[in-house]
Order: C-alpha cells, then structure tokens, then sequence
C-alpha cells in the first residue's frame, strides 16, 4: 500500500533519518574510541612487560657492559615505536659530558660521541614545544641538536651516569609512543643499572671495580684488610629494619657493610653498627624474615638510602672463608648455601 | 631470528635486529645452504630503522651478479608473525631464471606521478604483453613539511595509459614507518627515492588478488561541493573540516595540525542506493587538514566534485573476520591446473594491531588462514593497489593478498 507523502513531511522525514545516520555514527565511532583506547592500555601493560621480562634475561646473561647496552637499546627499539634511540653514560658524575654507547635509527644523523648535557633531569619529555621539568628546554635544545627532531622522552641515573633518550615522530603512533615511551625508558634504565650492579658484583678477584660515584667515602673502608674472619656480633646476630631506622635517628651510624653472594643471583647484607660488637644481619623491618636481594641494585639503593651508608660495601662469595662466622651465626640465609668453602677476596663496590 | 619457507624456485626469509649488517646476513645464510647457487633476484623489504646502502653494501659484497630490488617497509609480515619496530628485513630470493621477474624503474616521480607513470608504461609496452604480470612498488612520500604524498591514482592512470586500463597491476606505496616519514627504494645498485618501479614476470606467470576491507560508513551522505586535487574545499558547500567535526567527538586535527586520529572518507561504487558491503567502497584516508582554511587533505586525488562520500569507519571484527575467511578461500586447493609460487601480502599500516585497535594481528591471521606452504611474505605499506571491480585501482585500509601463478599448460 503507497502512502502518499508530501514534499515537506518527505523532507523532515529524510533530514530526521540523516540526523540519526550521523548521531549512529558517532556512537558508533564513541564505541570504537573506547574499545581502542582499552587495546591501548593493555597493549602498554603487555609491552611494559615483555620489555621488563626481556631485559631482565638480557641483565642476567650478559658479560659486558657493552652488550648489555646494545641488546637493551635492542629490545627498547623493538617495543617502543621510537624513530631513534641512545644509550649514553656520563664520563664522570656531574661532568656534562656523555658518551654514547649505544644508537639507533641513526642512517641520516650521525650521533656525536660526546655531548654536553648541562644539569640534566633524572626524567623529562618534551612535545609539540612543551617541555617537562619547564626547565629543562635547554636540555631538551641539546638533545634536539643530537637526535634531530621530534617527540622525545629522557631517562638519567646521576648514580651511575647512564642515560636512555628515545624519540619519536609525528603522526597517529605519536600518542602511543607518548604513552608508553615514560614506563619503557624507566624500566629499561632501571634495567641497564641492574645489568651494571650484578655485572660487578660478577667480578672477581678482588680488584676494585670502577667506580660509580665520587663522594667522598666514609673511613675506614674495611675494618679488617686482612683476610681475617668477620666477626659477627653473637649475641645477636640479626638486626631488623626498624632498629636500624631508629638507631640511626638517635645519632647512631652504620661503620661498613657486607655483601654475602649466593650464585651471583642472591644477595645478604650484613652490617657492623656503631652500637654495636660485630657484623649483624640483616632482616625485614618487623624481623619476620631474612632481607635477601636479588636486585643488587635494590640492594644498593637500601644501603645507601635506608642504611644512610655512603661508604664501601663489600661483595663475596657465601663460601668464602671470611665468611665463615657470618654463615655460621645465621645459617639459614640461603637455605643450602654451605659448599666448599674458597678464600675468595671481596669485591669492593662503592 | 631468521625464519625460512621455500620451495623450488623462491625462499622467503626474514629477520629482525638492531644491526642491519647482521640482518641481512642472518637472511643471506639461508639461500646459500644446500650448496644453491646465487638468486637470480632478491626482492628485499626492510624497516626504516635500517640503512638501504648497507643492505645494498652487505648483499652486492655475498652476490655481485644478483639483482636487488629493494623497498622500505613500515613493518615485515614474515613467515613467523608479523613486527613494525623498524628493525625488520625480509626477503624474497628467485633462485630460477623463469620465475624471475624483469624490472623497470622510472625516477621521475618527482616531477609528476601521472608522466613517470607513463614512462614506465612504455617501458614494458616495448617488452611485454598489455597483459604481463606488474607488481608496482613505489616511494609514497613526496615531503614530510608540509606532508604530501605521491600519487597512486596518478601513477596508476599513467601506466593504463599505455598499457591499456585492464593492466593487471598489483602493488603498493612504500613507507618507511607506521608515521609516514619516509620511503625510498634500492634500484640498479643505488638507494632512490622518488622513484617508481615495475616487475614484470614472464608470460606463463599469472596473478590472482584477494581484497580484504573492512570499513563500513558511519555518516549519511555529503557532497563534495569544492576540490582541488586531493584538497576537499568545501563539503554541502561548507567548510569540509568543520563538516567532518560536526559528525566527531573529537577535534579532526591537533593544534600542530596533525591527524589525531585516522579517518576515512568512502565512495560508494555501483549503483547509489542499493544495499552496499565493504567491498563496494573506494575508501581515502584524510591525511591532514587545515585549520585556516577548513580544508582536508586526502591520500589520493581522485575524488571529484559532485561525488556523494560517506565517512568510514575500519571494524576490527569484521577486519579479522574477512581475513579468516577469505585468505582461506583463496588458498585453498584449486581444480585449474595453476601452480601458485608465491604469495605476497601488502597489508595496510592503518591495519596494524597498534593503529586499528584489533585484540591481535590482521596479518597474523591472515598467515594463519593460508591453506596451503606456497612461500609468503608481507609488508605493511601506505597504499595498496589492486584490480577491483574491472581495472586496478589504488586503494586505502585495506589487505591485497597477491598469488603469483605459473598458468596450466
């Protein structure tokens, strides 16, 4: 059955129907903008940790730093959506001058072996002109001159001089590269020091390992530069956290620091106070269990921020003899760590 | 990682890695075992984070006598999945003279798509039959600031210029990145940009190519009212960016006037009102716009004053429904006596996982619905260009599996 519609009705009919064709239409791009920005948030936690498990085999198989850095830059590229990438090291703490170690995505830039990098961020970006710290536009100058133009991303440990600088480009992978650039160079630079703590934990033989900061140690460096045994404090051999933490409140002071290394993958710290007799153990901050690393840098950062000790830890073996009164006052460190026991001389690290 | 799949007269191997040397090594060493004599060619796709003169350098110093064709690629679909870091090289070696395709190049896209176009035409003419085999690479960046792009539409027309317009042409516009940054090819020993080229394969080779789309309209109609080439002026004779706003939830366009996110402008083909799939749509990407103006730019210019579009939106279900479906279609066995040698997939980089928002890889899944072992490797480019509908066609978010053929005797 035809039913006859007028020219004006006809009209309002088709306007409403296109008005509602194009309300559809946004709902419809709505639902997809939602949906992809979902596959974008777990897409990012995906990447971050495929990246993280990655350098975290990367950190415990390699045996240089070299390779370290170049399979790191490696795995940052793949994951990154970055046009260019660099891995550079300060040559001293607070120098300004940087090597880089490591490029990528340089075929129509040669990056220069050194730049100077004036008071740089541990972290900052900048885009479309904004730059974050705002201070930092000088830094980010700098860097524009080194990795040409574009979007880019800026991680900086002033504890060991590395830095990773990653950048990217223009176009609709420019937020997803924001987005995801801040936890990927984060994880990669936090990688890359741990890849350097285990690598000199990994020395042996005792020689001093480069340093990686200049500040003036606390003396003495080791009470016991012989190869006698480390006395421990046998009356109590352990010592929380939260002692610590008060101790040193009370104007109490941590006189030096051992390392005891299982496997080069498990670290126990031990500690001489200066209220107490000998080395004392460490354990969490209620005391419910041994503190047993196995980021050394985790270790270090501990040490230096929670211990409030600046001056030489020293690394060795489980086996050691020198360890053997350690071993013996908590046997329960590592479980079954009891082997032949090795006169192996510390590694200093500080 | 270096992942290999031959038969008798092709092997494809890819790789990925930080070091381009390195790479293209990892790939190398797999045409050479068995005792195989040198390729005949190497067609070669690589990411633009590696450098074209080393791969020319490292493959020329392994097999001086074997041609290099080699194409950037915004991400390499090898026979183990598919990446876009930029760090990946992928190969197709034809190790036999018969399968081998004959190449042309023109370096004159700089001075007009539609004329280099038709210089390579009449290259082939004087060799070939109208209907010989193309695959049509070329570099689809013209400059970066302000963005603009070479023209397929014109490239395309120059060759059925003169090879006449049922030429079966089959390729891509090659990038170097996901951004559109850059492009360049590798040609008669040199790294080249701005440059077209042609392979052409023998008689007995014939092509077959599956399109996959995947973009439905989500506007009703606007009239192109105002145009200049791939410039749209004016839409319903009113300002085309703000036309395209209206129908947005977002601003088209970033305060530095860049795309914030990738929109498509659809051409309904065949009769107007009739009911209409993906398929029946020539889709162009808006690739920028501006502001002062009110001006979108689109991919290709051949979109014309009068014409009804619809904006469209690319569905990622339906993206990796078509791909299941289709690719396994088109590989299944065969009754025609056709010997198929080589599949290469030329697969948008508005498809990509990253950029369309798809729980998993197109590509992957198309790789996975191959029904067969015929060599495969695919590329992700910037436009695609295919036969559809009677003549070939340049062709935006869409996937062109190719199949390269020996025909029955």
């Amino acid at each position: 059955m035809n039913t006859f519609v007028s020219r004006p009705t006809f009209e309002k009919e088709f306007n409403y129907y296109r008005r509602l064709c194009n309300e559809m239409g946004k709902d419809i791009q709505r639902i997809q903008e939602d949906r992809e920005r979902l596959m974008r948030e777990v897409r990012r936690y995906q990447v971050q940790s495929r990246l993280d498990r990655d350098l975290a085999h990367i950190t415990g198989s390699v045996q240089d730093i070299a390779t370290l850095v170049a399979r790191t830059l490696d795995a940052v590229v793949e994951h990154s959506l970055c046009k260019r990438a660099l891995i550079l090291r300060e040559r001293e703490p607070g120098s300004a001058q940087f090597d880089v170690l490591a490029a990528a995505g340089f075929r129509d830039l040669s990056p220069k072996i050194i730049t100077h990098i004036d008071n740089p961020p541990a972290f900052g970006h900048c885009a479309d002109g904004h730059c974050f710290p705002s201070n930092a536009s000088a830094l980010f100058k700098a860097l524009n001159k080194l990795a040409g133009p574009g979007a880019m991303i800026w991680n900086y440990d002033r504890e060991t001089g590395f830095a990773i600088l990653i950048t990217g480009t223009v176009g609709p992978i420019d937020i997803m590269f924001q987005q995801q650039g801040d936890d990927l160079t984060s994880i990669a630079l936090h990688r890359i020091v741990d890849g350097l703590w285990r690598l000199q934990a990994r020395e042996v033989g005792g020689h001093f390992v480069e340093p990686v900061e200049q500040k003036a140690i606390e003396a003495p460096q080791t009470a016991n530069p012989n190869l006698e045994p480390l006395s421990v404090d046998t009356e109590r051999p352990t010592i929380k956290e939260m002692e610590i933490v008060g101790q040193i409140e009370r104007g109490g002071h941590i006189r030096e620091v051992v390392v005891l290394s299982r496997d080069e993958s498990e670290y126990a710290v031990f500690v001489l106070p200066s209220w107490g007799s000998g080395f004392r153990q460490v354990r969490t901050y209620r005391g419910l269990s041994v503190k047993v690393y196995k980021d050394f840098r985790r270790l270090g950062s501990y040490v230096r921020t929670t211990c409030q000790y600046h001056g030489c830890i020293i690394v060795m073996p489980v086996e050691a003899a020198r360890a053997e009164k350690l071993r013996a006052a908590v046997p329960d460190t590592f479980g079954d760590a009891e082997g032949d026991a090795t006169d192996s001389p510390p590694n200093i690290i500080q | 990682m270096v992942e290999v799949i031959q038969n008798a007269g092709i092997i494809v191997a890819a790789s990925k890695g930080l070091s381009t040397e390195s790479t293209v090594v990892s790939c190398l060493s797999r045409f050479v075992e068995g005792g195989r004599n040198a390729p005949c060619m190497l067609l070669v796709f690589a990411g633009g984070l590696h450098d074209p003169a080393v791969i020319l350098d490292v493959i020329a110093a392994r097999y001086p006598n074997t041609r290099i064709v080699g194409a950037s690629a915004a991400g390499i679909i090898g026979p183990e999945g598919a990446a876009y870091s930029g760090l990946e090289i992928g190969m197709v070696a034809f190790m036999h003279d018969n399968l081998t395709p004959k190449l042309y190049f023109a370096n004159t896209l700089a001075q007009g798509d539609l004329e280099a176009g038709r210089e390579l035409g009449r290259m082939i003419h004087q060799e070939h039959a109208p209907e010989a085999t193309v695959l049509l690479l070329y570099d689809s960046v013209l400059s970066v600031e302000p963005r603009r792009l070479h023209v397929a539409g014109a490239v395309v027309r120059g060759l059925q210029d003169v090879l006449g317009i049922h030429a079966p042409i089959t390729g891509a516009g090659v990038l170097t990145d996901l951004a559109i940054t850059d492009g360049w090819m590798v040609l008669d020993g040199a790294v080249r940009r701005h440059v077209a080229a042609a392979l052409v394969f023998p008689p007995e080779v014939t092509t077959e190519a599956v399109v996959l789309h995947a973009c439905r309209p989500i506007s009703a109609f606007m009239t192109i009212t105002g145009i200049d080439g791939a410039e749209i002026l004016t839409l319903d004779g009113r300002r085309a960016l703000d036309v395209i706003e209206e129908r947005l939830d977002m601003p088209l366009i970033s305060e530095a006037g860049h795309p914030s996110r990738i929109m498509t402008l659809g051409l309904k083909l065949g009769e107007q009102w009739n009911s209409a799939g993906p398929e029946d749509y020539v889709n162009r990407l808006i690739l920028t716009a501006n502001r002062q103006t009110g001006s979108i730019t689109l991919f290709e210019p051949d979109f014309f004053e009068g014409a009804l579009v619809q904006l469209m939106q690319n569905d990622p279900e339906m993206m990796l429904q078509t791909a299941r479906t289709q690719v396994a279609t088109a590989t299944s066995s065969r009754s025609d006596g056709a010997t198929p040698f080589l599949r290469l997939y030329i697969d948008c980089a508005g498809r990509a996982s990253i950029m369309s928002g798809s729980e998993v890889e197109e590509a992957d899944v198309v790789r996975g619905a191959l029904q067969d072992d015929v060599p495969f490797l695919g590329f992700y480019s910037g436009v695609e260009i295919a036969p559809m509908q009677g003549f070939s066609r340049p062709l935006d978010w869409t996937g062109v599996l190719m199949t390269l053929l020996v025909r029955a005797r």
